[in-house]
């Protein structure tokens, strides 16, 4: 090209491969928050049983600062008791047990680091839902345990991403 | 995956609302426009984000409003109909010093939006000396000036 256009095609043709490369990635993404790999989707979302009635349902991936939860289904519960959930030092530090519903009546420190969540039970009720609140405040790896008093226990993983 | 599918559906939603404000609307941004944008802008932060405040999460929205902003681009170029809808068609709206006063009427443009433009452009100051005026498809005015052009009577003018 003569004048004061400085042409150059030829970077211009690479930019061009560079920009469509990007699009790809930034479309996988997009499909890879949609299956969840960074929380909340298919990819995320998984369920653990202790084979003893306890069922427990989480996320993989959380994030820093966003709000997540832990449904714990607890069947075969002895009428009239409490239930008493042991959880790990690395899940008591990131759950909100005011916001838990039910919130629960005691919370006990445990010796480990961990704690002893004891829910009130309607008498007469043989199997209850428990949901617990979560807001992870750093990034992490977590090793977290759930185990019902005197039941097997339940180890996940779960990962805070920033 | 819920923060994509809000992030597109807010994405959707500006993009028909937009569309049907008219082009005109915040092509030119008065105070005021700005001000709208700015709450409109923090509306739609709070529906984005809710309570999460990660990294991650901001990142993927951005993502997936660039994203279908781009896949957006590109169905547009396949789709000339898409293009049309979209981003509408150029419109004459002065004709060899004629006003096409039905025209502008719709656009909601006015003979002094035009007459600013071509001061703006072309130092124009008569609706005569436009052949024609466009409003664009992104709400600007171009404006080609008549044949006896003003800026060469200018020239002569001075040169007098």
């Amino acid at each position: 090209m003569e004048g004061e256009i400085h042409e150059n095609q030829r970077a211009q043709r690479r930019i061009w491969v560079a920009e469509r490369i990007g699009w790809a990635a930034l479309f996988l993404l997009v499909a890879s928050a949609i299956a969840g790999v960074f929380g909340e989707g298919p990819l995320s979302h998984a369920r653990s049983e202790t084979g003893d009635g306890v069922t427990v349902r989480y996320e993989r991936t959380l994030r820093r600062s966003a709000p997540s939860e832990i449904e714990v289904e607890v069947s075969r519960t002895r009428a009239g008791e409490d239930i008493v959930l042991l959880v790990s030092q690395d899940l008591a530090r990131i759950l909100d047990p005011a916001r838990s519903i039910p919130a629960p009546a005691r919370t006990v420190a445990l010796e480990d680091g961990g704690l002893a969540l004891v829910f009130a039970v309607a008498p007469g009720a043989s199997e209850a839902s428990l949901l617990l609140r979560l807001e992870p405040e750093n990034p992490a790896k977590l090793t977290s345990r759930i185990a019902v008093e005197g039941g097997r226990p339940l180890v996940f993983e779960q990962n805070v991403l920033p | 995956m819920d923060m994509v599918v809000r992030a597109l559906v807010l994405y959707g939603f500006l993009l028909i609302v937009f569309r049907i404000a008219g082009r005109r609307t915040l092509a030119e941004v008065t105070t005021f426009d700005l001000v709208l944008i700015l709450i409109i802008g923090e509306a739609t932060q709070q529906a984005l984000l809710g309570q999460d405040h990660s990294l991650t999460r901001a990142m993927v929205v951005i993502a997936t409003l660039v994203a279908a902003d781009i896949l957006l681009s590109l169905i547009k170029q396949w789709l000339p109909a898409m293009d049309l809808a979209l981003d509408g068609t150029p419109t004459i709206v002065v004709e060899n010093g004629v006003a096409l006063r039905e025209r502008m009427r719709k656009a909601r443009i006015d003979e002094e939006d035009v007459l600013e433009s071509a001061r703006r452009l072309r130092g124009v100051t008569r609706l005569s000396d436009i052949r024609y005026a466009v409003l664009e498809r992104g709400g600007t005015i171009s404006i080609i000036p008549a044949r006896t052009d003003a800026a060469e009577g200018t020239v002569g003018v001075l040169g007098r």
